[in-house]
């Protein structure tokens, strides 16, 4: 099962947004989930990133391998906060360990939480184009050395996972067996030490490539593509704003809210 | 590239050092900073594709025994071989695809800990040789202890445990990837001072 799911364009309104945009849309989603305690608004949180994919186009099976591995997660939270928090109310009792229900709010609001900063990270990323990343680093005023370097990570990264699938084949037909997570940690070592070596191989390989292109001849460079702010980011910029400004005018005035 | 390099005879007692970058706190050229990233692509594989899984899935996210291993490991390469700023972009490549793919709940505070980490693992490595496993082990004491410390108010916050709670789960991932990086980092530092991948 790959890690990352990369971007890959579709024509969508939310793909065609300015870089800045999309970043600034990630910003207050982890302002709010962030600041965010009570469990009904951080799931109706997660249900507006979840309509963001599907406005922008995203299939929800591109977001499943994620929100999957998440559920582990979530659920030996849920466990870990019913024993922390003890109360009048215990739920279960198994040997010395006590659950308690005063536990389960804090849980949910925990596991929710983390849902929604992942699933709105990786949509971020599923919709970001690495060389607009590049540029928009750029616009920050950081070098091109190594604004290069966040869209060449993104590129590599499904080289790489292939590259470490071919050593999980090749391993295995040299008879070692592979199959099964506990497997591969007890035969992390011959695995790891030729994904390492022939890894940093690469890298010497693009290292070279990218010298001999002029990468660092000189302090600046030209780009084919440019990013400029056109209309509609404007009016999705200015709606994150309002958005911002008015939640934190009820974060004053209505806590209770929120808490 | 016109790196100045150097031994360090006079630093580690007569014995020449396992990188040929070890006097230098600072590497800029190319091949630095595209290993730099690489490595950091490599640590998430391994780490988000099975071991931080496993780690969250058994312990909940509170502390990562076999993710601190292979973090620690592939982080003293990083920083053994291709110094400063690589260790950096190492540390943070996996940070920012631990964010992503949300290995981890508290994955937003590996941006803090792999910007201390591979400062103690450069400055430690000048002034041993790295050619002794127990060498390896030396180097990742202070890293591993000073480099880890920002997830006890992390781990602290995002999971609401006690203070005490949170220093002992910390001091096991810390015990479990000293154990695991002591031997791997090892292993692998020699391969590629072998095979002269790094140079």
């Amino acid at each position: 099962m790959p890690v990352l799911t990369t971007y890959a364009y579709r024509n969508s309104f939310v793909f065609r947004l300015d870089p800045r945009v999309k970043v600034a849309w990630l910003g207050v989603m982890l302002l709010l989930s962030i600041t965010t305690s009570r469990p009904a608004l951080l799931a109706a949180y997660l249900l507006l990133i979840l309509a963001t994919a599907a406005v922008a186009g995203v299939p929800f099976i591109h977001l499943w391998p994620t929100a999957r591995a998440m559920l582990s997660v979530a659920v030996v939270i849920v466990f870990i906060q019913l024993f922390l928090h003890p109360g009048p109310h215990p739920l279960l009792q198994v040997g010395g360990i006590r659950l308690y229900r005063e536990g389960f709010p804090i849980g949910v609001e925990v596991a929710l939480r983390i849902y929604c900063i992942v699933l709105a990270s990786l949509l971020t990323f599923i919709w970001m184009d690495p060389t607009a990343l590049t540029l928009l680093l750029l616009k920050t005023g950081l070098n091109y050395r190594y604004a290069m370097l966040v869209s060449l990570s993104l590129r590599t990264f499904p080289l790489l996972e292939r590259e470490l699938g071919k050593i999980y084949d090749s391993q295995q037909a040299r008879g070692m067996e592979l199959r099964g997570t506990l497997r591969k940690l007890v035969r992390l070592l011959p695995v790891m030490m030729p994904f390492v070596l022939r890894a940093l191989r690469r890298a010497n390989e693009i290292a070279v490539s990218m010298e001999l292109r002029g990468f660092g001849y000189r302090r600046q460079r030209t780009w084919q593509r440019s990013i400029a702010l056109a209309s509609w980011d404007r009016i999705v910029l200015t709606g994150l704003t309002v958005v911002i400004v008015a939640y934190a005018g009820l974060r004053v005035t209505q806590p209770g809210w929120f808490v | 590239m016109s790196v100045k390099t150097g031994t360090l005879q006079g630093v580690v007692g007569e014995e020449q050092p396992l990188s040929r970058y070890q006097l230098q706190i600072f590497r800029f050229d190319a091949k630095a900073l595209v290993a730099g990233v690489i490595l950091g692509v490599v640590m998430t594989i391994i780490n988000a594709g099975i071991l931080e899984r496993v780690d969250t899935a058994l312990t909940g996210g509170t502390w990562f025994p076999l993710a601190g291993g292979t973090h620690s490991t592939l982080s003293v390469i990083s920083g053994l071989f291709f110094r400063l700023p690589a260790g950096w972009i190492t540390g943070e490549t996996n940070a920012l695809f631990a964010v992503i793919t949300g290995s981890t709940p508290v994955s937003w505070a590996f941006l803090i800990n792999n910007a201390i980490y591979p400062v103690i693992v450069v400055l430690v490595s000048r002034v041993l040789s790295m050619k002794k496993w127990y060498h390896f082990a030396v180097l990742l004491v202070p890293a591993i202890l000073i480099g880890y410390s920002p997830m006890i108010p992390a781990t602290y916050s995002v999971f609401h445990l006690t203070w005490g709670l949170a220093f002992k789960f910390q001091l096991l991932t810390d015990a479990a990837a000293f154990l695991i990086a002591t031997i791997l980092a090892y292993l692998i530092a020699q391969a590629i001072a072998r095979s002269r991948v790094a140079d």
